[in-house]
């Protein structure tokens, strides 16, 4: 791949890659690490990429979802997946629905600060529990109690909110 | 995908893991394809539909990068670019240096071959040096014949004087029989240049001799040269000389009577 069809083919995916990166959970400086430290491997790695365009662009998300998790596993010691105790069902009410786009991350955001986390990894950055264990120092087991949890409690959300 | 029986018992059991946290991502796209295609479902999964199609669609909405972040990600990739070019250039800078240095040896090599091919010959010019020193000391020394030569032409004995020019041989000496031609050495043959063999010389002695060089065809003979040439190196011009005057007596003798002392042959030089 040359350095045009590179530029036409990987750069234009960047915005994907950023935002999965920041829907992820990890902040605007640390998604933009992610997504340089992705771009040039991609670079380095240009003449073994594969042509067709959809392939292409599942290669670069896997590339980018690695990246994601050397980013969390960077953070780990801040990273708390513990899960906190959960909020009163009241505060949904309160909650400032924004429109539909936004309104799943925002349910996310008021989940428990473990399952929210865990959640996104999994949602957004397409992590498997294995993948989640490994980026923030947790078992797997520990994981998937999270995700049962957070899942759970946020069809209980939208249920709420679509009963409103 | 279509909302058959099978679909939907699988739609229910995926979700079932999913809400366990045993699902893969697998099963997650495809509970967001079966949510996105499917027409009719019950109630149950209906429920399940807008919170996945909510999923999925976050998921997949693009984030705009500001411009501050495109312009550093720009910048970086530029400078791996540069950065790998400068290597290229520094690898290929390396193999033509390597390159230039072989080039360099294999020539040297070469030359200093040359050189060695060339010092070997010089053993020619220290031979004829030698041999020039050696006629040079011995004015006196004429090609004689040893009564054994004269007996067998095969191990004649030619000692012959350096001439400057090339030499004629006199029909007389051609026809000498080695039997009955005896020559006494005599300063006065010796200084005429003349030289007088037992029996006649092939065409390439004959060359050799026009040259000046000195033709042996006895072991013995050939020893005297050599051991005389070794001890004029050794800068032992005395004792040469009078070795091989010695010798020249010793034959002088065998010669004016070979009956006796024959052990007189048996000269050590």
């Amino acid at each position: 791949m040359g350095e045009k069809e590179f530029k036409d083919q990987v750069l234009a995916l960047r915005d994907l890659m950023y935002g999965m990166a920041l829907k992820s959970g990890l902040s605007a400086d640390e998604a933009t690490d992610a997504v340089q430290e992705t771009q040039l491997r991609l670079w380095r790695r240009r003449q073994s990429l594969p042509g067709d365009r959809r392939e292409l662009r599942m290669y670069c998300l896997a590339a980018m979802r690695n990246a994601c998790i050397e980013a969390f596993r960077r953070r780990r010691n801040d990273l708390s997946l513990e899960d906190s105790p959960e909020q009163p069902d009241d505060r949904a009410d309160e909650v400032e629905y924004r429109d539909t786009k936004h309104r799943i991350e925002t349910l996310m955001d008021e989940l428990p600060q473990g399952q929210c986390q865990a959640l996104k990894m999994s949602c957004f950055a397409g992590m498997e529990t294995a993948e989640i264990a490994e980026a923030t120092g947790q078992t797997e087991t520990n994981v998937r109690q999270l995700l049962s949890r957070g899942r759970k409690k946020l069809k209980e959300l939208w249920t709420r909110y679509e009963s409103r | 995908m279509k909302a058959d029986k099978t679909n939907i018992d699988k739609a229910r059991k995926l979700l079932e893991a999913w809400y366990g946290g045993q699902s893969h991502a697998g099963s997650e796209a495809w509970l967001s394809e079966f949510f996105a295609t499917a027409d009719a479902l019950p109630a149950d999964l209906e429920s399940e539909r807008g919170m996945f199609m909510a999923l999925q669609e976050a998921m997949t909405q693009p984030v705009k990068m500001p411009e501050d972040v495109k312009a550093r990600l720009d910048e970086a990739l530029q400078e791996e670019m540069r950065r790998e070019r400068h290597s290229i250039w520094r690898r290929r800078r390396t193999w033509i240096s390597g390159a230039a240095c072989m080039l360099l040896l294999i020539g040297g090599a070469l030359t200093v071959r040359n050189l060695i091919d060339n010092g070997n010959r010089q053993p020619d010019t220290l031979a004829s040096v030698l041999k020039s020193k050696v006629t040079d000391t011995l004015p006196d020394l004429t090609p004689m014949l040893t009564s054994e030569a004269a007996t067998d032409t095969a191990t004649a004995v030619h000692m012959a004087k350096r001439v400057e020019q090339p030499k004629k041989i006199a029909e007389s000496e051609k026809t000498v029989k080695p039997k009955k031609h005896r020559v006494r050495p005599t300063s006065e043959a010796g200084q005429n240049g003349e030289a007088l063999y037992a029996n006649a010389l092939t065409d390439e002695e004959r060359r050799m001799e026009a040259m000046g060089y000195r033709v042996v065809r006895s072991e013995r003979e050939a020893k005297a040269v050599v051991g005389f040439v070794m001890a004029k190196v050794e800068e032992n011009v005395v004792e040469s000389s009078y070795r091989v005057s010695e010798v020249v007596d010793r034959i002088d003798c065998v010669i004016s009577d070979p009956t006796e002392n024959r052990q007189a042959k048996n000269y050590e030089i």
